[in-house]
């Protein structure tokens, strides 16, 4: 009885539930519920492979365009769109061959969020491009790839 | 309720410092909102998460019913600056807030905006909460003091989820892997080439990379530091002054990420100053 008293330990224990059960409740419930807003697992780094990959808008002779300046698309928007269309297709850090259909279909998406966009005229192709890094003993090495292509001259 | 009367009694805050909270809430989160459905205007929800599998939640940031959500907003955060009708306004802040960022992520874009709408909810469940309690509860505890309670306690769960999160992926390994966040920040640094034409071979992020490739067991120092600034983030809920020392350290932290990585997300700054460390009393004591 002395630990259900209003003085025990369990009802210490219950109160300070209570008292903290906005917080204990996130840190619960958040990491069953996951990338649900408002509720997120926070998994920005969570772990530290020696790999690292990255995609970015290119022209028709491979070189980088600024996706934010050119396009309103910045380049962790496009890192972000083609991670949420992998996690659908349960793909998990994709091949080039893998991340071709869901790149042409951000690909896609870009170039109709811009079909106003002057900028457009500028350029006969653009290209989504996948660029892998890999660390090993502090040297870093880069492969680039083309994992998406658009037709502009023909297309507008 | 005596237990928690007690950790109540240790945060006090006056209704200048509540009300320039509030202000600085209202103002930020509008110009939050304002980003998402006048800046970025996204069309449709390809990858509904949230509120928007219920319904098509997109709908409603589009013209011209968008300027009605917007005009509703400002209506709202008036309303919650003057403390007009609480329980009422916040709910409809934190609904207004979880739509439009739901909307975001539902285009697979992740801003980590999750406490603009965990702010709104806290303070709502504070004064939906306080509306039911007996008025000797209220002759002991002003209402702002439950809401920036409540508050706290979600900033505190988010830092612990992190923490918790890195444990359960990691383990003991996002530690001793921490110096391979130099392939990370080649990246970023890449990133940063392509988008704002920076020097790529000259760059700051190049003299980080250098210094964690030729130290990493001060590396594996510094995550170790981190991570448990993290998983000990609940010590802010002991007392205001707690509060105020642990914000001090998470400013730190978020320092070290930014001077490290140069990663910034503006709402955890927002909280860490003004919600923990406080702002000063001169800039409240006059409202």
């Amino acid at each position: 009885m002395k630990y259900i008293s209003p003085n025990g330990f369990l009802h210490k224990i219950v109160a300070a539930l209570l008292c903290f059960s906005l917080f204990a409740g996130y840190v619960i419930v958040a990491p069953i519920v996951g990338e649900e807003h408002p509720f997120s697992r926070f998994n920005m780094y969570a772990m530290f492979p020696n790999t690292a990959r990255y995609y970015y808008l290119a022209d028709e002779n491979n070189k980088p365009i600024s996706g934010a300046r050119k396009f309103r698309f910045s380049i962790n928007q496009i890192k972000d769109a083609i991670a949420a269309r992998e996690k659908r297709n349960h793909i998990i850090n994709g091949t080039v061959a893998q991340t071709k259909p869901i790149a042409d279909e951000v690909l896609a998406y870009i170039i109709n969020r811009n079909k106003d966009n002057p900028e457009l005229k500028n350029y006969r192709q653009l290209k989504i491009m996948k660029c892998n890094i890999t660390l090993n003993n502090g040297v870093v090495t880069t492969v680039d790839s083309v994992v998406s292509i658009w037709n502009l001259k023909a297309a507008y | 309720m005596e237990f928690e009367s007690r950790i109540l009694s240790r945060f006090v805050y006056t209704t200048g410092e509540w009300k320039l909270v509030k202000i600085l809430t209202g103002l930020l989160w509008l110009l939050t909102i304002a980003r998402v459905t006048l800046v970025n205007k996204y069309a449709g929800q390809p990858f509904p998460e949230g509120i928007c599998r219920l319904f098509n939640c997109a709908a409603l940031i589009q013209t011209p019913i968008v300027y009605v959500l917007l005009l509703l907003a400002v209506l709202l955060v008036i309303l919650y600056i003057t403390e007009r009708y609480m329980p009422v306004t916040l709910t409809g802040l934190a609904l207004i807030s979880i739509i439009v960022l739901t909307v975001e992520r539902s285009h697979g874009i992740s801003s980590r905006d999750e406490l603009w709408s965990l702010l709104f909810i806290a303070q709502a469940i504070a004064y939906i909460r306080y509306s039911f309690t007996n008025t000797n509860f209220k002759q002991q505890i002003a209402v702002q003091n439950l809401a920036m309670f409540y508050s706290i306690q979600l900033i505190a769960a988010v830092y612990v989820t992190s923490g918790l999160t890195k444990l359960q992926t990691s383990g003991i390994q996002w530690i001793m892997d921490g110096p391979n966040i130099a392939a990370a920040l080649y990246k970023i640094n890449a990133q940063m080439h392509i988008e704002f034409g920076l020097s790529q071979t000259h760059s700051y992020l190049n003299s980080v990379m250098r210094f964690i490739n030729n130290y990493p067991n001060i590396t594996r120092t510094f995550f170790t530091l981190a991570i448990l600034t993290e998983l000990f983030a609940l010590t802010m809920l002991l007392s205001r002054k707690w509060a105020r020392k642990y914000g001090f350290l998470l400013l730190g932290l978020h320092i070290g990420i930014f001077v490290c990585t140069v990663i910034f997300i503006p709402v955890f700054i927002f909280c860490v100053v003004v919600y923990l460390i406080g702002l000063p009393k001169r800039l409240t004591s006059k409202l």
